[in-house]
Formats: C-alpha cells, structure tokens, sequence
C-alpha cells in the first residue's frame, strides 16, 4: 500500500476509536525491521526484516500531560499494534 | 534475599564527591558499600575516560558482577542518546551505556543506581546508603497497587503477577483531592504503579475513561509525601512516565528520590515516557515490569532480573512481532534500576 492508504486506515482507526485526536497530523517513523543483529546476544537466530513497518504517531497536550498514542501498521495496511503514553 | 556471592563493582566520581563534600567523604562512603555487601571494586569515573571504562568495566566483569552507579547524572552521567519514538522526549536518559556490551538496549551486566538527591549532604547520602544496602530479602507477603482508570484491564494484569496479598486502588474514582492521603509503613512487599507521569510534577496520575463524563481527566493519586514511612521492607515498581527520572531535583520533588531516602530496597521505573496498551496483550512498560516480577519470584535478585527481563523482553517481541519496535526499544533504554541490586524476593512458602 501507498503512503497516503496507510495513513488513511491509520485516520480511520483514530476516527472511530480515539476521536479525541482526530485533528492531531501523524509523524511517521520507518521501524529498523533488522532483528539478525540481535541473535548473538539474545541467544536466538533471528531472521527477517523483509517487510516495511511503520509506527504513526500522535501527540497532543492535555493540561501538563502529553498524550501520545502509536499505531504500528505494516507495509499491507495490517495493523499490529497500538499503543499510548503512560 | 541479598547474596554475597556476588562482585559488587562501584563507579563513582571521586573528584566531584571530593569538592563538594570533602576528602573524608570518599572513605565514608566505601566504608558504607563494604560494611554492608562485602569487598566492592571501586572504580573512579572520570568524563574523559567514560568509554575507557565501559570496556575495562565489561572485560573485568564476570557472570557474578553487578554494578552500581554511585551518584547522579552530574557526577556520573547516564547515556543520553536521542529517543527511539518521535514523541517530544528528544535526548533520554539510560543506564545501559556501562552495562551492555554490543547493542545499547539489551543490557549485559545488572546495573543499578543511587543517586544523590540536589538537597542531599554526605551525612543524608551514606544514612540512605546504609539503609538501601543492609536490606536482606523482600518477605513479599503484601502488594499495594494503583493504576489509571484507564489502564485498569493491563494493570490487573501485572498486579495478579506480583506475589503476595493486596488491593489495588483505581484512579478515578481514587483521588488525593477527595480521600486521606496514603502513608506507606511496613509494607513487605511491591508497590506497583500504573499511572501517569511527567518531568517536572511530583506525583503521578490517574486518568478517567473517555465514557466517564463526571471525573477529572487526570486526579493527583500519589505524591512523594506518601514514601516518607518505613518502607525498608518494600520495592517499589512503577511504569509512569518519568517514573525513575530524578535527575536534577530535590528529594521532597521526586517520588524515586524520597523512597530511595526513606530506604527502599529497590526502584524500577522509566526516565522517559513510557508506552502500554488499554487492553492485554500486554507490550512495552505491562511486559517489563510482568517479566521482572516473573524473574524476582524465580529467584533472582533484582539487578540479574532487571538485566534478564531485559533480554526476555526483546526475545519475545522480536519473535512475536518478527521486529523490535520502536517503543519497545525506548522501555528497554529508559527502565532503570535504583536501589540494591543484590536483594531478592524471600518465598515464606519455602
């Protein structure tokens, strides 16, 4: 999928179950998706990094409080998880 | 409980100690380390030497090291490396810089810190020094919790992990605003929090669920005031944002600060934002705390079941996701250990 499709499912996700950042314009990170470098010290033979992540970020103040909440989505519009500040 | 088995390396930064407390200073504080965990390797940090002894401290290491930062970030800075989430937090905070070998965010080494609070003398210094190190085993018959309304699914979640008998208070409808203020006193057991934080507020938070129209957004739940009692039988497990961030203030402006003065055994908490889900699965900040209580019921002090978490932590994400996310990379960075990292959880059930 397009850039502009992953942000809209993103947009739809926020409009239906977190409204309150609905005028809230996403930054994009591009998620590292190379895990072999972890397989020595983590003890295991990781392997992949063959799909494209992507982590759509939200971030609003709410009196002395930031608010932040993630949507990780990959490359076929899947999301994968979401999360938000503590 | 504590385990004289272990190598208990110091890192500590002489010359500041010196100017600001004196030349006896130094002897007063080794002595405090020595009475109460055994012969300790001192190590002096100097700002000109620090990847020096990063290595020296990792090639001397042995698998029954543990390290402890005496000291604040002005006398022995943490890592300070750009946040892994594009979130405003800019530079964060780390500990692992000493303690991981090759990739900063899976440490190697278990790594705790004591830090001096800004208002803080040599007197009150080596009176927490001693209280924190002559801690012998966490009995664990008790736990206290609080967690944001918000966050309750995930928390109880964490909470019904952590051993011992206890309730946990919701917030809201659980404010300071309206209920007596809370005085931790022999408590033997964890102090968990799920609430919210921020760099420059002492307390931390509740936060309302969006269908709760009546409750302020963001109660005052907990405040320093709370962890002036004994608690020299707890530890305290806390995943707010900024939850573990001291750097800079007073004792009385800082929950991690008056605990650790009041003599807690140990602190785990964030130096950033942290991240969690409303609902389990539970990820970031709800699977790091659950792994460590997880590794503290096995029978591992808290500094190998902070560092193996760590790596528990990472291997599971890595194989369920088939990558490390951005967030999880932050929890893994910003969780840091205050505190004895030799004391361990006593199973009374043995």
């Amino acid at each position: 999928m397009k850039e502009n499709e992953l942000k809209k499912l993103c947009g739809e996700k926020v409009r239906s179950d977190f409204p309150e950042f609905i005028d809230i314009e996403p930054t994009i990170e591009t998620i590292d998706t190379d895990v072999k470098k972890y397989s020595k010290q983590l003890g295991r033979q990781f392997t992949g990094g063959e799909k494209k992540i992507y982590g759509y970020v939200y971030e609003k103040h709410v009196n002395n409080f930031k608010k932040i909440l993630r949507i990780v989505i990959d490359e076929n519009g899947n999301i994968i998880k979401i999360t938000h500040s503590k | 409980m504590r385990d004289n088995r272990f190598e208990m390396f110091i890192l500590y930064n002489r010359e500041m100690l010196e100017q600001m407390f004196g030349q006896n200073s130094i002897a007063r504080i080794q002595d405090s380390f020595v009475s109460s965990l055994g012969s300790c390797l001192f190590i002096e940090y100097t700002e000109s030497r620090r990847r020096h002894l990063k290595d020296y401290i990792l090639s001397t290491a042995s698998s029954s090291t543990m390290l402890i930062i005496a000291g604040d970030h002005s006398m022995v800075p943490f890592e300070s490396i750009e946040s892994p989430v594009n979130d405003g937090d800019g530079m964060i905070l780390t500990d692992n810089f000493f303690a991981a070998e090759n990739l900063l965010e899976i440490p190697d080494l278990p790594v705790s810190r004591i830090p001096f609070a800004r208002n803080e003398g040599i007197d009150d210094y080596i009176r927490k020094l001693d209280s924190i190190l002559s801690n012998e085993g966490l009995a664990c018959s008790e736990k206290f919790g609080m967690t944001a309304a918000v966050w309750q699914t995930s928390a109880y979640h964490v909470f019904d992990s952590i051993d011992g008998m206890g309730e946990m208070i919701v917030s809201p409808p659980f404010s300071l605003g309206h209920n007596e203020d809370i005085v931790f006193n022999n408590l033997r057991g964890c102090l968990y929090f799920n609430v919210h934080g921020a760099e420059h507020l002492p307390g931390w938070y509740g936060q309302k669920k969006s269908s709760d129209s009546e409750s302020e957004e963001f109660p005052l739940c907990i405040t320093p005031s709370s962890f002036t009692g004994d608690i020299k039988t707890s530890f305290i497990m806390t995943e707010a944002c900024f939850g573990g961030f001291a750097e800079g203030k007073e004792s009385g402006q800082s929950i991690v600060l008056t605990a650790l003065s009041s003599g807690i055994s140990f602190f785990l908490g964030s130096t950033a934002t942290a991240y969690g889900t409303y609902f389990p699965p539970i990820s970031e900040a709800d699977l790091l705390c659950s792994i460590f209580t997880d590794e503290l019921r096995s029978g591992n002090p808290a500094g190998i079941a902070l560092r193996d978490a760590k790596q528990k932590f990472a291997r599971e994400n890595i194989e369920k996701n088939g990558f490390l996310d951005n967030d999880d990379k932050k929890t893994l960075l910003t969780f840091t250990l205050y505190g004895n990292p030799s004391v361990g959880v006593i199973d009374e059930r043995k």
